[in-house]
C-alpha cells in the first residue's frame, strides 16, 4: 500500500517561533490558513494551551521536537501539528527559543485509527527498524510494537505481544527494572534517554543482551498520558567491541548520543522523477535538509553527497531499482555545518503496478562508527604491510588447516602469490605429506588447546629442495565470526644461525680444548677509528688468568689494566698503543696484581690487522707464564751456582795447570840456583823469592781444598726421583713453546724408572736439553722431538733427538761443550747451558755424547747414572 | 858463549823473571837482558829502543797469560813493527798454558812468527840450548 505523494501537497503550513524565556509563541501570518476560511482570528486561549502543550515534554536537541494540539474553531475540531527545532540559546546553554512549522494534522482521535494509510506507512517503517519499537498502557502492558521487537522476543507476529508485559518477557530483576523506569516516567513525565541497560530474559535464551533505551511519556490527541512509548537499540555487538577495542564507552557514547537517523519513503518514477515523499525530521540532521526539500526532488540530497561517492549511490540505487534487491550503500555527504559525515543507507525495494519503484528505508549517521572501523583498517593495513616487510614467514591457518593469510615472505617461501594461498592446505603447496601430518599437529594443539606451541628447530626442505631450519612459534588466534580458533603461525628461518653455530661450536670446541691446555686465554680486541674499543671474543681462560669476567670487560680496556702491576703499567700500556698504532706484532711480559693470586707475570701476544672500515683487530693470546718465570729465576740461580763452580772449576784447571806448575817450577829453579849460588847475598835474595813461592803454592793448594770440598757437597744432595716425572715437569715449564711451534713428541719413556740424582741438576739438564731442541729448530719443518728414556746395562740413559738445524760437528763439534776463549760470564746462554750441563752430568759421573747432522737434526745421548 | 846477546823476558811473575834472568846471566854474563811485566809494557819498551837507536832484542821469550796484553796480543802487534828491526828477532813462547794439541795448532798458525814452544817450568838446560 502506498501514500499518494499529493495528500499532503495542499495542506500549507505556517512558521511559528517560541520564546522560552519570556513564553511568548509567535505565530506566523499564514497561520489562520489552516484553518481555512473557518478562522478570522487567533483565539485567544489558543497560545496559551499550545505553549502548556509544548512545555508537557522535556526540550531537547537530540529528540524530534513534535507537538500536536486540537483546538476547536466555529465548532470544528482542528489538529495541529508543530515540529521545531532548536534556534538560540542563553548563555548557560540552555534553549531559549524554538521555531518551526505548524501544519494542519489528521483528523484522529487516538492511535486506534490505524487503518489510517499513514498509520501504516508509519508501521511499516517501524517494521523496517532494527531498534525494537514499543508502545505500553500506563500498567506496562504492550499496545503496539514493531517486528524488531517482536523477533527479540522470539515472536514472529507484533500483535501476539500486545497485552504482555515485561514480567513476562524479561526475568523479573530486569522487568522490575524496566517497569521501575516506566512508572517514573509516568509519574513525572520526563522521558529517559539511551539508557544502557543488561537485558536478562526470561527464557533463558542468550543469557545476556546490551541494549541502549529511550522511553518517553505517551499522550493521546487530548494530551491526556496514557503510558509510555519507547526505542531499544541491541548494543551487545557494540559492547563486545568495546571490550575488544576498549574505545566501546566512547563509541557508544558517539553512537548513542546521535540521532539514529531518519525514516523515509523514496520514489522513482518511469519518467525519471525521484524524490522523497516522506522524510522524518531526522533528515535535518542527517542531512542538514528540510523534509520538503527533497518530496520531490533529489538533487537537494544528490547535491550533499561526496563528490567521489555520489556515483557509487546512483548506481547503488539503480542497481537496486532493477533487481529489487535490498538497497545498502555506505557513502559521505559533505554538509554545511557539520562538514563531511558517512552514511549508511539501506532500504527495501518495491516495484508498483504503475512500473514505478518505492523503496522504504532508513539513512544514518555512521561516522564515528566508521572512524574506529577506519582505524581498524588503518591498523590492519599498517599491520599487513609490518608483516610484509619482516622475513619472517607469517601466516594464519583456519580449524581445516587452509591458509587464511600469509605475508610476503610465507608467499616466497611456498612460491605462491598471495591471493592463490588463500584456502589451500600445506599438501597444496608442496609440503611432503610426512611433514603436513606434523604441522598439522601442532595446529590442532594450538587450536584446540589455545596455548602458544614453541618449536625451536625444524629441518626441513624449501622449493628449490635446500635443507633449511625454522624455528616457529605458534599462536591460537581468534577467527572473526567463527568460534573456532585458527593457528597464526610465525617462522623464523635460522638456516644461517644453524650454520653460524655450527661453525661457533667447533671454533668454540677448539678453543676450550685450546685454552684447557693453554694456561692463558685467547681473545680478540677490536679499536675502531675513533678509539672505541670492544671485544668481539675471549675465552673462559681469563676467570683464571686475570681473575676477570668477560662481561667486566665491557668494551673498554680498562679492567684490564687495573690487573696490571704499577710499575709495569706504563711499558704495557705504550706497547699496546704502539702496536695498534703500527700494526706490529704485540709482545710483553708483564706482571699483573689479582685479587686472590697475589702478583703473577704473565706474557701477551697480539697480532694486529688493519680492517677495512679502519677499525684495528688484534687477535691475542695472554697466559700466566710465573712457573716459567721462577723457571727462569731458579735457572740464573742455578746458573749463577753453576758458573760459580765453573770459575771455581776454571781455578782449579788454571791452579792445576798453570798456577800449581809455575809454582812448583818456580821453587825448583829457585833451589837450583841456590846450589848454584856462592854468594850469601845472593843466597838471602833467593831465600826470599823461595820464600813467596812458596806462599803462593800454600794458597793455591788452599784454594783447590775449598773447591773439592763444594764439588763434594752438591754431589751429596742426592735424592730418589723418577725421570719420567722430571720429563713432565719440564715440558710443564716449556708448554707455551710447545704449543706456539706446535712442536711434536714421539717419546719413549720408562715411566717406572728411578735414579738417584741432585733434582735441581736433572732439570737443569733436561730443561737445557729441550729449551735447545726447540730452540734451533728448523723453520722448514714441523718440530718433533724424540725422548728416550731407559736402562742398559745397568746405566740409565737419557736421549733428546730433535729434527732441528742441527750442528756442523767438524767446524764447532770441540767447541760444544767447552768454554770459548770470549768466556764472560752469561754471555752466550748455549755455550754456558751446553757447558753446565756437561759439567753437571759429568759431575755426577756420567757423560755427554752429541750426534749431529746439518739440515737433519741433533741427537743429545746423556748416561746419567 | 861469549858471542854478545840481548835478551828481553815478557813475564809477570816475578819470581821466575829473577830466576831465568840469575840463570841466563851465569850462561852469558856479557847478555844484555831487559824484562817487562806484560805485553803493553813490552810493545812501548821495544818502540822506545827502536827510537832510540838502542840494541834490539835477538831473542825474546815472552809469556801468554799476562795482565793487560797477553802474550798472543804482543805477537799482533809485534807483527806490525817487526819489519822496521834491521835484525831477525827470534820468539820463544814459555807458557804453562800449552798442551800438545793446542802447541801442534799454534805452530801451524805461528810457524813464521814463533821460533818454538816452550812448556814452564822451563829448564837451565833448555835456555843455554836457546842461547846459542
Amino acid at each position: 500500500m502506498s501514500l499518494p505523494p499529493q495528500h499532503r501537497k495542499e495542506i500549507p503550513k505556517s512558521s511559528w517561533v517560541w520564546d522560552i524565556a519570556s513564553g511568548e509563541l509567535s505565530l506566523g501570518l499564514t497561520f489562520l490558513q489552516l484553518f481555512g476560511k473557518q478562522a478570522r482570528r487567533v483565539p485567544d486561549e489558543l497560545k496559551a494551551s499550545v505553549i502548556k502543550v509544548f512545555t508537557s515534554a522535556e526540550i531537547s536537541e537530540d529528540i524530534l521536537f513534535f507537538r500536536r494540539t486540537k483546538h476547536t474553531i466555529s465548532g470544528k475540531d482542528y489538529y495541529v501539528e508543530w515540529v521545531g527545532e532548536p534556534i538560540e540559546r542563553c548563555d548557560e546553554g540552555n534553549i531559549s527559543k524554538m521555531a518551526g512549522f505548524a501544519e494542519l494534522g489528521s483528523l484522529r482521535d487516538d492511535f486506534t485509527l490505524s487503518l489510517n494509510q499513514e498509520a501504516l506507512f508509519f508501521s511499516r517503517l517501524m517494521d523496517n527498524l532494527r531498534e525494537s519499537v514499543y508502545f505500553k498502557d500506563l500498567e506496562g502492558r504492550f499496545i503496539k510494537a514493531n517486528k524488531a521487537c517482536a523477533k527479540k522476543h522470539g515472536l514472529n507476529d507484533p500483535a501476539d505481544l500486545v497485552g504482555k508485559s515485561d514480567f513476562d518477557l524479561f526475568e523479573d530483576e530486569y522487568a522490575q527494572l524496566s517497569h521501575d523506569d516506566e512508572q517514573e516516567i509516568i509519574r513525572t513525565k520526563k522521558p529517559i534517554f539511551n539508557k544502557v541497560e543488561k537485558e536478562i530474559f526470561s527464557d533463558g535464551q542468550e543469557s545476556v543482551k546490551w541494549a541502549s533505551t529511550s522511553k518517553m511519556p505517551l499522550y493521546d490527541d487530548n494530551g491526556v498520558l496514557i503510558g509510555t512509548y519507547g526505542i531499544t537499540r541491541d548494543i551487545t555487538a557494540e559492547m563486545k567491541a568495546e571490550e575488544r577495542l576498549k574505545q566501546g564507552y566512547e563509541m557508544l557514547h558517539n553512537l548513542s548520543s546521535h540521532v539514529p537517523g531518519f525514516f523515509y519513503m523514496y520514489t522513482y518514477n518511469k519518467n525519471g522523477t525521484a524524490g522523497f515523499p516522506y522524510a522524518s525530521d531526522g533528515i535535518r540532521s542527517v542531512y542538514e535538509l528540510e523534509p520538503e526539500d527533497v518530496k520531490h526532488d533529489m538533487s537537494a540530497i544528490s547535491d550533499r553527497i561526496h563528490p567521489e561517492d555520489r556515483q557509487t549511490v546512483i548506481d547503488s540505487l539503480k542497481h537496486s531499482s532493477k533487481t529489487l534487491e535490498d538497497w545498502f550503500c555506505d557513502y559521505r555527504v559533505l554538509l554545511p555545518k557539520r562538514g563531511e559525515r558517512w552514511l549508511r543507507g539501506q532500504a527495501s525495494v518495491e516495484e508498483q503496478p504503475a512500473g514505478s519503484i518505492i523503496g522504504y528505508g532508513y539513512i544514518w549517521d555512521v561516522t564515528e562508527r566508521r572512524k574506529i572501523y577506519n582505524a581498524n583498517m588503518q591498523l590492519k593495513s599498517q599491520f599487513q604491510a609490518i608483516f610484509d616487510s619482516v622475513p619472517n614467514l607469517i601466516f594464519v591457518k583456519d580449524f581445516n588447516g587452509r591458509f587464511l593469510m600469509a605475508n610476503q615472505a610465507a608467499c616466497k617461501f611456498f612460491g605462491k602469490a598471495k591471493e592463490e594461498i588463500i584456502g589451500l592446505k600445506d599438501e597444496d603447496l608442496g609440503v611432503s605429506s610426512e611433514m603436513a601430518v606434523k604441522y598439522r599437529e601442532d595446529d590442532l594443539k594450538v587450536i584446540r588447546f589455545g596455548e602458544v606451541e614453541f618449536i625451536p628447530e625444524m629441518k626441513s626442505k624449501n622449493n628449490s629442495g635446500q635443507t633449511v631450519y625454522h624455528q616457529t612459534i605458534k599462536v591460537p588466534f581468534v577467527q572473526q565470526g567463527s568460534e573456532k580458533n585458527a593457528s597464526l603461525a610465525i617462522v623464523t628461518d635460522i638456516t644461517y644461525q644453524k650454520q653460524i653455530e655450527k661453525e661457533l661450536s667447533k671454533r668454540d670446541v677448539l678453543f676450550s680444548k685450546l685454552s684447557q691446555q693453554a694456561p692463558g686465554f685467547l681473545y680478540l680486541h677490536n679499536v675502531d677509528k675513533d678509539g672505541n674499543v670492544s671485544f668481539p671474543f675471549v675465552s673462559d681462560g681469563i676467570v683464571d688468568v686475570l681473575e676477570l669476567e668477560k662481561k667486566e670487560l665491557n668494551n673498554s680496556i680498562k679492567p684490564l689494566m687495573r690487573r696490571v702491576h704499577r710499575e709495569d703499567l706504563i711499558r704495557v700500556m705504550k706497547s699496546i698503543e704502539h702496536s695498534v698504532k703500527t700494526q706490529e706484532e704485540w709482545d710483553c711480559e708483564y706482571r699483573v696484581v689479582l685479587p686472590n693470586k697475589g702478583t703473577r707475570w704473565v706474557k701477551g701476544r697480539a697480532k694486529p690487522e688493519l680492517q677495512e672500515d679502519g677499525s684495528v683487530l688484534s687477535s691475542g693470546y695472554l697466559s700466566d707464564i710465573t712457573l716459567i718465570k721462577e723457571k727462569e729465576y731458579e735457572l740464573n740461580e742455578t746458573l749463577d751456582i753453576v758458573g760459580d763452580q765453573n770459575k771455581r772449576l776454571l781455578n782449579f784447571a788454571h791452579i792445576v795447570s798453570h798456577n800449581l806448575r809455575n809454582h812448583a817450577g818456580n821453587i825448583s829453579m829457585l833451589i837450583s840456583l841456590f846450589d848454584m849460588e856462592e854468594s850469601e847475598e845472593e843466597k838471602k835474595e833467593l831465600l826470599k823469592y823461595l820464600k813467596t813461592a812458596s806462599e803462593r803454592l800454600n794458597i793455591s793448594i788452599e784454594d783447590l781444598n775449598e773447591i773439592i770440598d763444594k764439588q763434594y757437597k752438591t754431589q751429596n744432595d742426592l735424592k730418589e726421583l723418577k725421570p719420567a716425572e722430571m720429563i713432565e715437569k719440564v715440558k710443564q715449564i716449556l708448554v707455551s713453546d710447545i704449543l706456539s711451534y706446535n712442536v711434536k713428541f714421539e717419546d719413549s719413556i720408562d715411566e717406572e724408572l728411578t735414579i738417584e740424582y741432585n733434582p735441581a741438576y736433572l732439570e737443569s739438564i733436561m730443561l737445557n736439553l729441550l729449551s735447545n731442541a726447540i730452540k734451533y729448530r728448523d723453520p722448514d719443518r714441523k718440530p718433533a722431538i724424540h725422548i728416550n728414556l731407559y736402562k742398559k746395562e745397568g746405566h740409565v740413559y737419557f736421549e733428546v733427538a730433535d729434527n732441528g738445524l742441527g750442528i756442523d760437528m767438524e767446524k764447532h763439534g770441540d767447541k760444544l761443550f767447552g768454554m770459548y776463549s770470549t768466556f764472560h760470564g752469561n754471555e752466550n746462554s748455549k755455550g754456558i747451558g751446553l757447558f753446565i750441563t756437561k759439567n753437571q752430568i759429568e759431575s755426577l759421573g756420567g757423560s755427554i755424547t752429541v750426534e749431529s747432522e746439518l739440515g737433519k737434526g741433533t741427537t743429545f745421548k746423556i748416561k746419567l747414572t | 858463549m861469549k858471542e854478545m846477546k840481548s835478551i828481553c823476558i815478557i813475564d809477570d811473575d816475578k819470581v821466575y823473571t829473577y830466576g831465568v834472568k840469575k840463570i841466563i846471566k851465569s850462561l852469558t854474563p856479557e847478555g844484555n837482558i831487559t824484562t817487562f811485566e806484560n805485553g803493553r809494557k813490552a810493545i812501548e819498551g821495544i818502540k822506545k829502543m827502536m827510537e832510540q837507536e838502542h840494541d834490539l832484542p835477538d831473542l825474546i821469550l815472552l809469556d801468554i797469560d799476562m795482565p793487560e796484553m797477553n802474550g798472543w796480543d804482543f805477537l799482533n802487534e809485534f807483527e806490525s813493527i817487526r819489519f822496521e828491526i834491521k835484525k831477525a828477532v827470534e820468539v820463544f813462547v814459555i807458557s804453562s798454558r800449552i798442551d800438545t794439541k793446542k802447541q801442534e795448532l799454534y805452530q801451524v798458525e805461528w810457524d813464521e812468527k814463533v821460533s818454538d814452544f816452550i812448556k814452564k817450568p822451563v829448564q837451565t838446560e833448555t835456555l843455554k840450548a836457546l842461547l846459542n
